[in-house]
């Protein structure tokens, strides 16, 4: 019997498969889970593809009617009374600037919440800009390249990654978090909110605005439910968003211009 | 080898093309041309390294993963040469593809489990929503594949479908 047996070929191509499986799992996990730029080739193949699909689009479709709507989820009095607080300190008025995109890849929409859309740096959009429609708030730009940028959509919202939201009720604005969303339900859960205010259902709910003055005013959707918890002293509310994330065409990007 | 090449990126493209139509709607045309063409593919060598780079030309222009779409396409390719061997009966294609279309769906779900929440309707709505658009799809890469069979007849094996 010889006692130092080499291994059989087989054996060793089946360990060099299960490693390069294990290897291949950990590679695809960091580079989707990093907060990663594009690479060079990928900003290339992207561009190309969002002119492909965004010709065929506009070609479909159009955007006339898209932006006079657009503007109206963006609460109009909060920036009105804004506007006029800055006239009496006699600081200069500040006005958002729109960008209509039309979405042009809904491929990863499914497995990550992701669109992309056909405008890029090249027209002024940045990280962390706001992207609205007509019915609200639909998510976060987070990437860009020169002709087209990634949305994240708000339907993504996590623990570990909240959003600063304000309710606006009867006796005055609530504040609170957005930190989930229901997918059974389709509902959104805001959490936090400590107030003793009545908070009833078709109270809006809009960004805050503390993490971005830009996001101040955006509505995100309307109170449904409230729920107590901890003894009556942390609420859980159930927010109902207007956007249709399964319809989605054309979408704005909320510039912030001075 | 080119008529698989063409097919190949005919499909990569209409993939990103047909969801801004037809909203809602999940294509798995790429699948379907691996488990029709890989049917009467010579080297399975080749069939497999050509289904690695159009899987990872996927990613790059639709998702944000790198090589996982091409290690799906070289599994389904390798999963399909097994099951369906030599035969080339239709009715076996097509549940070759429905299961092929179920395991990427389960794949996917398994990997982005911490990105997104699933529920049953949710996986049954991403497979039933495009379900006649693939099928489609199925029949027309098929009936390609039938032509060129014919054209190229004396080149090939007699396949009975």
């Amino acid at each position: 019997m010889k006692l130092n047996a080499k291994p059989n070929k087989k054996k060793k191509k089946m360990i060099t498969i299960v490693v390069i499986i294990i290897f291949v799992i950990f590679a695809c996990s960091t580079l989707t889970l990093i907060n990663r730029k594009y690479f060079f080739i990928e900003k290339a193949f992207k561009n190309v593809s969002s002119l492909v699909n965004s010709y065929i689009i506009s070609n479909a479709y159009s955007t006339n009617s898209f932006s006079e709507n657009v503007v109206s989820s963006k609460i109009s009095y909060l920036q009105k009374e804004n506007n006029e607080l800055r006239k009496n300190l006699e600081l200069q008025e500040k006005s958002d600037d729109y960008v209509i995109g039309e979405i042009t890849n809904h491929t990863a929409k499914n497995w990550f919440n992701i669109v992309e859309i056909s405008k890029g740096y090249n027209d002024g959009i940045k990280k962390d800009d706001a992207v609205i429609n007509s019915e609200g708030l639909v998510g976060f730009v987070s990437k860009v390249s020169g002709k087209m940028s990634e949305v994240k959509l708000l339907t993504s919202v996590s623990q570990n990654n909240m959003l600063s939201v304000t309710i606006e009720t009867n006796d005055g604005y609530v504040a609170g978090v957005l930190s989930d969303y229901d997918v059974n339900k389709g509902l959104f859960k805001v959490d936090g909110v400590m107030s003793k205010s009545n908070i009833l259902a078709g109270d809006k709910v809009t960004l805050s605005g503390y993490d971005n003055e830009s996001y101040k005013g955006i509505y995100v959707g309307m109170v449904v439910k409230e729920e107590s918890s901890n003894y009556g002293l942390n609420k859980t509310i159930w927010v109902e968003s207007s956007v249709n994330f399964d319809d989605l065409m054309f979408v704005a990007v909320v510039k912030e211009k001075k | 080898m080119i008529t698989t090449i063409i097919l190949f990126m005919l499909s990569v493209l209409l993939e990103g093309i047909i969801p801004n139509v037809l909203r809602n709607v999940t294509p798995f045309f790429v699948i379907a041309v691996i488990v029709i063409w890989g049917m009467n593919f010579k080297h399975q060598k080749l069939f497999y390294y050509i289904s690695f780079i159009f899987g990872v030309l996927y990613d790059v222009i639709y998702n944000n993963t790198l090589f996982l779409t091409g290690f799906i396409y070289v599994l389904i390719a390798f999963l399909c040469f097994n099951i369906n061997g030599k035969n080339k009966y239709f009715i076996k294609a097509f549940f070759t593809y429905l299961l092929m279309c179920l395991l990427y769906i389960i794949i996917m779900v398994l990997f982005t489990f911490s990105y997104n929440q699933y529920n049953f309707k949710k996986v049954s709505d991403i497979l039933c929503d495009g379900l006649i658009i693939n099928v489609i799809y199925f029949l027309f890469i098929y009936l390609i594949y039938i032509v060129i069979n014919c054209i190229f007849g004396h080149r090939l094996k007699k396949s009975s479908y």
